[in-house]
C-alpha cells in the first residue's frame, strides 16, 4: 500500500467522537476535519494538501500548495526533505523515535531553535500524554 | 478493528509504564577471562599493530563480546570453534618468534579460553529459561543481527524454541506490543528506540555482573517543555557494578565514522599530492549490517530497499538515504554493478568507448595540471561551454565510468575540443550516446530484475538478519542488500575508486 493510500486509510476508517453541548456524542473522521484535496474524487471544498517526501524535486515543485498557513511534518524525512519550501508557515513536526533519520531530524530542531524568538507554550494547549516530548518555539526568519 | 491509531496507543501506554529489569549474571572463569584480556591489550600497548597480535586480540574480543550479546553458549562452535582454537595456537606459535616479550601473557589468557570452551555452560541460556518459564512466549532481541541464526540454532537445539524467540532491533520498529522482552549486554550497544520507545511493559536486560552499564535517559530536545504527566523516573532499578567492572565501551569500541572518514580522506590528499591523474569525489560514509563501511558518492543516486514503501526498491539520493534502509551493493568485492552490465551490453565496443573516455579525461586533466583549473574555466567559456566553473570542471573530467558526458550539449562540445577531438566532433557525440543509452539501459534492467527478485522474496528474513543476496543471474551477477546502521554526519573527499567498495569497520 502505498503512503497516501496508508494516510487516506487511517483518515476515514478512524472514528473520534466528542461530547456535544446537549451531552450527546458526536461521532466522526479526521478526514471530516483535514478534508483533504488529493483524497476527494471530485472537486470538493479542502483545507489541506498532501505531499509525499518520496516525490522527485521537479515534480515537488510543480505539486506545492502556494499558500500554506500551517505545515505538518510527519515524520523526520519529510522535515528534512522539504522543511526549505515551507519556511513562511507555522510548522507542527511529527517524529517517531524509531525513524531512522530521527536523530538528523532532532539536531537540525535543536539548532533552528538556537535562534528561537520566544519558548512560550500555546495558550489552552492540551496536556501531552506521558511519553511524548514536546518543544514549541518561535523562530525569527 | 486493530487501526493503527490503536496499535500506536497501546504502544504508548506501554512506554509509560514500562520498566527494565536488571539481571546479573556471575561466572568466574568467564571474569576472569574478560579481565585478563583486557589487561592483555593494556600491556602489549602499540605491539597490537603487529598484524598476528591484532588478529589474535581481535578474535578473542569478537569471542568476548558474542558471549555477552547472545546466549550463544561457550562451547558453541560456531563462536569458537576447534579450527579456530588451532589458527590461534598457531598465531601464538608464530608469535613466539616475531613478538615473544608478550607470547607469555597471551598463552595464560588463550588458556583460560580453553578452560571456557571446554565448560559447555550458557549462563545467559539457563537465566533465560528462568524468566520465560511463567511466560508463554518471550521475545528475545538481539543486539547484532548476525547473531540472530546461531542463536536460533541454539534455542532450536535446546528445546527453547517453544517458548523463546527472537526479533531483531529492526523488527522493533513496528507497530508492536509485547508484554516482555529480553534483551543482553550493555543497554548503550541497543538503539535508543528499544528503551526509549519501548515495545513491551518490562524489559529484561541480562548482563554479567562485570560489565558496567548505565539506563539514562535524557530529552532529545535542548528545551523540552514540561508535561505534568512525565514521570520522572523512568526504570525500576538503576545498574549498579561491581566494584571492579569492564566498561561496555572497552568490549566494543565505539566505531566513530566521522574519523574513520577521515582517515580516508587524509589518504586521498596524500595520494592526490604525489599522483593527480587519481581523482577526489565527495561521498559519505555508511556503517553496514555486519560491522562493514561502505562510502557512496554523495551526488548521486543509489538503489535501496525501504521496507517501509511499496514497492520496497528504490533509487534514492545519497544524501537522503537513511538508517534501516537497505542498501544494495555487488556482493563480491563491491563496486559498481551498473559498469559491468553496460560493458556486456556494448559488447565488443565496450573496450574503445571506455578508452575514449578515458582519454579525453586525461587529456584535460593534463591540461589542468599545466595550465590550472582556472585558467581551463576560461578556455572552456570561449570554446562556448555554458556552465564551465571549477566544481563542474571537477566533476566532468573525474574518472568515473557513469560520468560520461554533460547536461547541456555545448559544456560538452568545449571539453571535446579542448581535450583535442574538436575534428571528430560528431563521433564524440556518437560515443557519448552509446555509453549513456548502456548506462540507462543496464540501470533499467537491473532495476526490473530486481523488482521482480524482490516481490517474490520474503523480505522479513530481511529486516531480521539484516543482510540478503539477490542474484539477477549470470548477466548481473549477485547484489547483497545490508542495512544502515548509521551514516556519516559529513561527508568527505576520497579516491573514486574506494566509491561503493565494502570495508570491515574497526
Amino acid at each position: 500500500m502505498v503512503l497516501s493510500e496508508k494516510l487516506q486509510k487511517e483518515l476515514k476508517e478512524q472514528i473520534f467522537a466528542c461530547l456535544a453541548e446537549n451531552e450527546q456524542k458526536v461521532e466522526g473522521n479526521l478526514s471530516e476535519i483535514l478534508r483533504v484535496k488529493q483524497f476527494f474524487s471530485t472537486p470538493q471544498p479542502s483545507h489541506c494538501e498532501f505531499v509525499s517526501a518520496e516525490m522527485r524535486r521537479k515534480s515537488l515543485k510543480r505539486r506545492l500548495p502556494e499558500n500554506s498557513s500551517v505545515t505538518i511534518f510527519d515524520g523526520a524525512n519529510g522535515f528534512l526533505k522539504l522543511r526549505d519550501y515551507f519556511r513562511a508557515s507555522h510548522w507542527i513536526i511529527l517524529l517517531d523515535r524509531t525513524e531512522g533519520n530521527f536523530g538528523a531530524a532532532i539536531e537540525q530542531l535543536n539548532n533552528n531553535f538556537s535562534y528561537c524568538k520566544s519558548t512560550e507554550t500555546p495558550e489552552n494547549f492540551p496536556v501531552f500524554p506521558p511519553e511524548i516530548e514536546v518543544m514549541f518555539f518561535t523562530e525569527t526568519i | 478493528m486493530i487501526t493503527a491509531f490503536h496499535e500506536t496507543c497501546l504502544i504508548y501506554k506501554q512506554a509509560a509504564q514500562m520498566s527494565v529489569m536488571p539481571h546479573q549474571i556471575s561466572h568466574p572463569v568467564f571474569r576472569e577471562f574478560s579481565f585478563r584480556l583486557q589487561n592483555f591489550i593494556r600491556e602489549l600497548g602499540d605491539e597490537i599493530e603487529i598484524a598476528d597480535w591484532r588478529r589474535f586480540v581481535r578474535r578473542l574480543k569478537r569471542f568476548r563480546f558474542e558471549q555477552l550479546a547472545a546466549p550463544l553458549g561457550f562451547s558453541n562452535p560456531l563462536a569458537m570453534s576447534s579450527t579456530d582454537l588451532e589458527d590461534l595456537a598457531e598465531t601464538l606459535h608464530r608469535l613466539r618468534v616475531s613478538s615473544p616479550d608478550f607470547v607469555s601473557q597471551a598463552e595464560n589468557v588463550f588458556q583460560i579460553l580453553r578452560e571456557l570452551v571446554a565448560t559447555n555452560e550458557n549462563p545467559l541460556l539457563e537465566k533465560l529459561f528462568e524468566i520465560s518459564m511463567d511466560l508463554d512466549k518471550l521475545p528475545v532481541v538481539i543486539v547484532e543481527s548476525r547473531l540472530i541464526k546461531t542463536t536460533e540454532k541454539v534455542f532450536a537445539e535446546t528445546g527453547f524454541s517453544e517458548n523463546l524467540f527472537v526479533l531483531s532491533e529492526s523488527q522493533l520498529r513496528r507497530n508492536m506490543c509485547f508484554e516482555e522482552i529480553a534483551c543482553f549486554g550493555a543497554s548503550r550497544w541497543h538503539s535508543d528506540f528499544v528503551f526509549t520507545a519501548p515495545r513491551a511493559k518490562k524489559i529484561h536486560l541480562l548482563r554479567f555482573d562485570w560489565l558496567r552499564d548505565k539506563l539514562k535517559r535524557d530529552s532529545v530536545f535542548i528545551n523540552p517543555a514540561k508535561s505534568k504527566n512525565q514521570r520522572e523516573k523512568v526504570y525500576e532499578d538503576e545498574i549498579k557494578p561491581t566494584d571492579n567492572f569492564l566498561e561496555s565501551s572497552d568490549i566494543i569500541p565505539l566505531v566513530n565514522l566521522a574519523d574513520i572518514a577521515q582517515k580516508f580522506a587524509e589518504r586521498t590528499q596524500k595520494h592526490l599530492s604525489a599522483n593527480d591523474l587519481r581523482e577526489s569525489v565527495e561521498a559519505r560514509l555508511f556503517w553496514l549490517e555486519g560491522r562493514r563501511g561502505v562510502f557512496l558518492e554523495e551526488d548521486s543516486r543509489a538503489l535501496i530497499i525501504d521496507l517501509k514503501r511499496e514497492p520496497p526498491v528504490r533509487k534514492r539520493r545519497v544524501a537522503e538515504i537513511a538508517i534501516g534502509d537497505f542498501v544494495l551493493l555487488r556482493d563480491k568485492g563491491g563496486g559498481d554493478y551498473i559498469v559491468p552490465l553496460a560493458n556486456k551490453i556494448l559488447g565488443k565496443d565496450a573496450s574503445r568507448l571506455r578508452q575514449f573516455q578515458w582519454r579525453w579525461k586525461e587529456n584535460l586533466h593534463n591540461l589542468v595540471k599545466e595550465i590550472g583549473a582556472g585558467q581551463t574555466v576560461i578556455r572552456l567559456k570561449n570554446l562556448g561551454a555554458r556552465s564551465s566553473n571549477k566544481v563542474n570542471l571537477r566533476n566532468w573530467i573525474a574518472y568515473s565510468e557513469r560520468n560520461i558526458d554533460t547536461r547541456y550539449a555545448e559544456d560538452y562540445q568545449a571539453l571535446m575540443k579542448l581535450a583535442g577531438f574538436g575534428d571528430n566532433l560528431e563521433e564524440c557525440f556518437a560515443n557519448a550516446k552509446r555509453l549513456r543509452q548502456a548506462h540507462q539501459k543496464a540501470g533499467f534492467r537491473i532495476l526490473k530484475m530486481l523488482i521482480e527478485k524482490v516481490s517474490e522474496t520474503d523480505l522479513s528474513e530481511l529486516e531480521k538478519y539484516g543482510e540478503m543476496s539477490f542474484d539477477l543471474g549470470k548477466s548481473s551477477g549477485k547484489l547483497i542488500a545490508r542495512r544502515v546502521v548509521r551514516r556519516a554526519d559529513k561527508t568527505v573527499e576520497i579516491e573514486a575508486k574506494q566509491i561503493n567498495r565494502r570495508f570491515r569497520l574497526e
